[in-house]
């Protein structure tokens, strides 16, 4: 969980790279390092900021001539002309002499990384996170704007969210924090709880996984990149939200002994009472005010990073996360009900570049986080939403048939191992590695004790391997960019079965010790045809292990499966880009693809009544278009829109294990969103009186869908469409430092649900304050 | 594979003033067969209720059908349909033949937040009882105007055993009592080790006492099958189930509860381990089942020894089909396909036994004459979804 203090230049950007320039900018009176200096190359956009120890590295660059033009504050510019040729990699250091004037604060615009990984050869969409960190919006609010991407919720704050891309959703989208699996221990983390303040930018891949992620994305990856700052900083920031939502960040960030060392610490806080009111899908006519969805969070780390020993870079960090979260009741009206959840722990984390032949770079982690989740619920009456009440009928408990009083323990072992090898200018390797061992205890002696047996799961413990071997190719004079890639990843699991399934009523239930490997592989290309058209194209054999859960069951009501196979998936993407700089700055972006996917041997939960279990069963094809478009109209008006539409169906023939006709074959998969897309603008007013405002419109809509199959004239469920609007301003004050954004989320009051039986808040408020030290991004 | 197939209530007609609808829905008598099929998919479901014209199509598809909640309860009485959802809703749904026959909703009433509405029985055509899993309650409703009577509270600890609800299952009304089988269970599928049927004064809608039998365990099981009935003699029979084969230390089989009586008789228990056995296959539980007369039970039962360990949900094929003899206490197998745990209805139609089954070689209704005791060997209509409930819409 490197969340506070890494950064990570993503192998892609580096796959289309001939040339690196590095080097030190350095104070020429006092020859100490000069520290967040801008060093921009032109011909082109490609720029660095020095970091704490004034090191700088720009990559990317074909051979040929350029200048670097070097700025930091309190200094005069200053030009170099340099020339790149055979040698891959250029070093240049520069002295800066002091200026009598400071420089203005320095601002970044259109970051050119984010340009080059859209003009990658995998369909991506980037999301340039800086620019919205002084709103309120959430991430997955965010993420819901890009194309391909939906993310269905069940409430408010701290409610669960499922990700979908390109309509796989869940845990056949895998998330990653700078390349590495967000999978915290008790999965209670999640994307929405990083703040936007930490965050570069967020890669979203649509249909094809780098293999360089190895991961078990199926169709679909989230990598959030996260933002260093070379410089000392502090950045403070509040909102208040609509239904009592209090959130607020401190982070900081302090430099010392000439910048070879720095301590960061930020702590998170969020509180929300989501007290919204809504119509009960299960009574008509009932109006239910969600009184028991209060959710509290505080996240709180310290990393320590020392630069230029033996390695490039150590760092050492430790974090905190906690929650407690009521369980509001939809279909009961529950009051007690709450679930605890608490991840701690440390990690250390290496780089070295040069590491034993030049060209090669190392990156080794190590990462301890432990976890407990407590789920309470021992309440001896239930109540009805008039407010009356009555003994529970299972004597304790609001949410089952016995109470829950559990004390589950996990802790994990994640180590993760990166070598890239600059080969020559056009070629270079990356091999990654990544191991995890867990080991769960789940524990709940009330529960087992109202229910006569034992109802926890039983400890498991898991062990997975992941690796790739990805080789990236620049070819004929850089308008061929090639990614290709294999991935194997393997795991074995020992767990317990339920004596529930296994008919043996004393003593332990059996174990199991299933061990699963599977081979991926991809090829990715981008070719530039002319001007500023790009056709990229990409096809994938990916796959998706069997989880614990999955494999084990719950221990209780849920059947093990230890002969379940890996999920796998063809996927196959095709795409046309046009992306093209402005004169007047800025850029014109189009981009649109055509996909495929068909998954195979698909993981379901099965059965009927209190047994259940899951299943290889069933094939899904899933076909689509999506269509991306970004327009810098003028230095004023931003514009974007997309939209998707993805087709998927049920591909199996007959019914598992038979020959019997399926009847449900070729029919479209229900409860899948297969027709959205969202549209927005900001304007930032350039007149005087309105500098440093920003003004925005979001839009999103998603057509309805069905429920379950659509077998009859008379379908009863459906998730009804939905139309959204978010508008927003932003002010910012004395060169940006404070920004005081105000925000009016779902503008129209409409009724939203995503989820089936799960309404979503209606009109909120929102209001945001921050302070920051940090970087402008413009 | 200890699945626990979802069926219905056969004949929820038993006895029960079911007055005679002859000659009101004469254009409609083609349709005359009540369906639940149900879809599903990998992350939703839906049961989908349907009348179609008899055996009279190949196949049957839910184009007219009305979709509710995955294998859900039904129950049919003179033409109406009551359906409550299996407890993933507090509603009872109403449905009844439309002009062309197919059902069109009549109502519905919302029973209180986590009522779980399970078995329906009428009393008469403005009285029916419905058995309140959730809370422990009996609620008694006007099912003509879908409105709610009064609720009988037989929570607690007087009638449950290890908590306060004693989970009401079965219903049956015979004599001016009604019979509530208590399932009691303790959690998830597992139920405590006794049988115990409670009594209700029909007329003051008041809970007198509860008869208890200590042979067996888990009378009735759930709602959505005949698993309590009254033969020809009026002696009340008792399915008990025993935790769906999920542990427990008593054997499967049925209890009976002679006409009058206010105990168990203790001369009879049908063990249907040692009866299946000697027919041929030992089954432990019945899953679902309706009463001929005459003394003799269809049912659908599970078969162990075809269950894998732990369950396959894809290739377990281990309900087979029985004729049950209560009075000459045998079994006999009816030598259809197996069903997996999807299906496994059975109902009575025009003198045939109908079994709604997922077999290996299709899916869809099986039909047995008892008078020449022939089989269909593949499904008679084929249905668009694993049929969970075959019933007559008129019987």
């Amino acid at each position: 969980m490197y969340w506070l203090t890494t950064s990570w230049v993503p192998a892609q950007v580096a796959a289309q790279a001939t040339h690196f320039v590095t080097g030190v900018v350095r104070d020429r009176s006092t020859n100490s390092p000069v520290v967040a200096a801008l060093v921009q190359v032109t011909p082109g956009l490609r720029r660095a900021f020095t970091d704490g120890t004034g090191a700088f590295k720009i990559s990317g660059l074909p051979a040929g001539r350029y200048q670097l033009d070097v700025r930091g504050t309190g200094y005069q510019p200053q030009l170099i002309a340099i020339t790149l040729g055979e040698a891959p990699i250029a070093t240049i250091d520069v002295q800066l002499e002091q200026a009598p004037i400071a420089l203005p604060r320095v601002t970044v615009t259109a970051p050119d990384e984010i340009a080059e990984l859209r003009a990658g050869p995998l369909p991506v969409t980037v999301v340039d996170v800086q620019q919205i960190a002084g709103r309120s919006s959430d991430l997955n609010e965010v993420l819901n704007r890009v194309a391909g991407v939906r993310v269905r919720r069940t409430g408010g704050l701290g409610s669960a969210a499922i990700l979908s891309v390109r309509g796989l959703e869940g845990k056949r989208i895998e998330v990653f924090v700078d390349g590495d699996p967000l999978k915290s221990p008790d999965g209670n983390f999640g994307i929405n709880d990083i703040p936007t303040q930490l965050i570069e930018r967020i890669e979203v891949y649509r249909g094809i996984v780098p293999a360089r992620f190895g991961g078990e994305g199926l169709g679909g990856a989230v990598n959030v990149v996260l933002r260093e700052e070379p410089v000392p900083y502090v950045d403070a920031a509040g909102s208040l939200q609509s239904y009592d939502i209090l959130q607020g960040t401190v982070i900081g960030k302090h430099f010392w002994g000439a910048g070879r060392f720095s301590l960061a610490a930020a702590v998170i806080g969020a509180s929300a009472q989501n007290d919204y009111r809504m119509e009960s899908p299960f009574e008509p006519g009932l109006r239910i005010e969600r009184d028991h969805d209060a959710y509290v969070s505080l996240l709180g780390g310290m990393g320590f990073t020392a630069r230029h020993a033996y390695f490039d870079k150590i760092q050492l960090e430790t974090f905190a996360f906690g929650t407690r979260k009521e369980v509001q009741g939809v279909q009961r009206n529950i009051q007690h009900a709450e679930q605890h959840n608490a991840i701690w722990g440390g990690a250390l984390r290496v780089e070295k570049s040069g590491f034993l032949v030049p060209g090669l770079a190392l990156e080794y982690s190590i990462t301890a986080p432990m976890a407990r989740s407590r789920m309470v619920d021992t309440s001896a009456v239930r109540y009805e939403f008039d407010g009356s009440n009555y003994p529970s009928p299972g004597l304790r408990g609001e949410v089952g048939q016995y109470p829950r009083l559990s004390n589950d323990r996990r802790w994990e072992l994640r180590q993760r191992f990166n070598l890239e090898w600059r080969v020559t200018a056009q070629q270079s390797l990356n091999f990654h590695i990544n191991a995890r061992y867990s080991k769960t205890h789940p524990e709940d002696t009330l529960a087992n004790r109202y229910a006569g047996r034992n109802v926890s799961a039983y400890p498991g413990r898991l062990f997975t391997v992941q690796s790739s071997l990805t080789h990236e190719a620049t070819l004929l004079g850089g308008r061929l960019v090639n990614l290709a890639g294999v991935k194997y990843n393997w795991f074995s699991s020992q767990g317990r079965s339920s004596p529930l399934y296994t008919l043996v009523q004393e003593g332990e239930p059996p174990a199991f010790s299933p061990s699963v490997g599977a081979t991926g592989f991809s090829d990715a290309a981008r070719l530039l045809l002319a001007g500023s058209w790009y056709l990229k194209a990409s096809a994938e054999r990916a796959f998706r292990s069997p989880d614990p859960t999955e494999l084990f069951g719950d221990g209780s009501l849920i059947a093990p499966a230890p002969e379940l196979l890996p999920e796998r998936s063809w996927n196959a993407s095709l795409g046309l880009l046009y992306d093209r700089p402005r004169a007047q700055g800025g850029r014109a972006q189009v981009e649109a693809n055509a996909f495929l996917l068909r998954v195979s041997d698909y993981i379901t939960l099965a059965g009927t009544g209190f047994t259940r279990g899951h299943v290889n069963t069933g094939q899904v094809r899933i076909a689509g278009v999506d269509l991306d478009a970004r327009l810098d109209v003028s230095p004023a008006l931003f514009l974007y829109g997309n939209g998707t539409w993805q087709d998927l169906r049920d591909a199996t023939s007959t019914l598992p294990g038979t020959s019997v006709p399926n009847p449900t074959h070729g029919l479209r998969i229900p409860n899948a969103p297969y027709l959205f897309g969202s549209a927005g603008l900001e304007w930032r007013p350039r007149f005087a009186a309105a500098r440093n405002l920003k003004v925005f419109l979001e839009t999103g809509y998603t057509h309805s869908y069905f429920y379950a199959f659509q077998v009859s004239q008379h379908q009863a469920r459906a998730i009804p469409s939905s139309f959204m609007q978010d508008v927003g301003v932003e002010q910012g004050f004395l060169d940006n430092r404070i920004t005081l954004s105000t925000e009016i989320h779902n503008l129209s009051d409409s009724r939203v649900i995503n989820v089936l039986n799960n309404p979503l808040p209606g009109r909120t408020f929102r209001v945001k304050l921050r302070y920051t030290q940090m970087r402008e991004t413009t | 594979m200890r699945t626990m197939p979802l069926c219905v209530l056969a004949l929820a007609t038993i006895g029960a003033g079911c007055d005679d609808p002859a000659g009101s829905n004469n254009d409609i008598t083609a349709r005359d067969l009540v369906i639940v099929t149900n879809v599903i998919s990998a992350t939703s479901g839906a049961g989908f209720v349907s009348t179609i014209s008899g055996l009279a199509s190949a196949n049957a598809d839910n184009q007219r059908a009305h979709e509710i909640a995955p294998y859900p309860y039904v129950f049919v009485r003179n033409g109406v349909v009551m359906v409550t959802e299996n407890g993933t809703t507090d509603l009872i749904k109403k449905f009844v033949p439309g002009a062309d026959g197919h059902l069109v909703p009549a109502g519905q009433l919302a029973l209180g937040a986590g009522a779980q509405p399970g078995a329906v029985f009428w009393a008469s055509d403005t009285k029916a009882y419905v058995a309140l899993v959730g809370l422990g309650r009996i609620a008694v409703i006007n099912p003509q105007t879908m409105t709610l009577t009064r609720t009988i509270d037989i929570s607690g600890p007087r009638f449950a055993i290890g908590d306060n609800n004693p989970d009401p299952g079965q219903l049956l009304l015979h004599g001016g009592k009604l019979y509530v089988a208590l399932q009691q269970i303790m959690s998830g599928p597992v139920a405590h080790d006794t049988a115990d049927v409670l009594v209700i004064d029909a007329a003051a809608d008041t809970a007198e006492r509860v008869i208890r039998d200590l042979r067996s365990a888990h009378a009735g099981g759930e709602a959505n099958t005949q698993k309590m009935f009254v033969d020809e003699n009026g002696d009340i029979y008792v399915v008990c189930i025993v935790s769906y084969g999920f542990g427990g230390s008593k054997p499967n089989g049925i209890l009976r509860i002679r006409s009058g009586a206010s105990t168990f008789d203790p001369t009879y228990f049908l063990d249907l381990k040692a009866m299946s056995t000697a027919a041929g296959e030992y089954t432990d539980f019945i899953n679902m089942a309706a009463y001929a007369g005459n003394g003799i039970l269809y049912a659908t039962a599970n078969v162990p020894a075809r269950m894998s360990n732990p369950p396959d949900f894809v290739n377990d094929y281990s309900f087979k089909a029985l004729r049950i003899d209560l009075y000459n206490r045998t079994v006999s197998n009816i030598p259809l396909p197996l069903s997996n745990g999807y299906s496994a209805a059975v109902g009575l139609y025009q003198g045939k036994v109908l079994f709604g089954m997922s077999t290996r070689g299709g899916v869809g209704i099986f039909s047995y004459d008892p008078a020449t005791g022939a089989v269909s060997n593949a499904p008679v209509v084929t249905t668009q979804g694993f049929p969970s409930a075959v019933r007559a819409l008129n019987p």
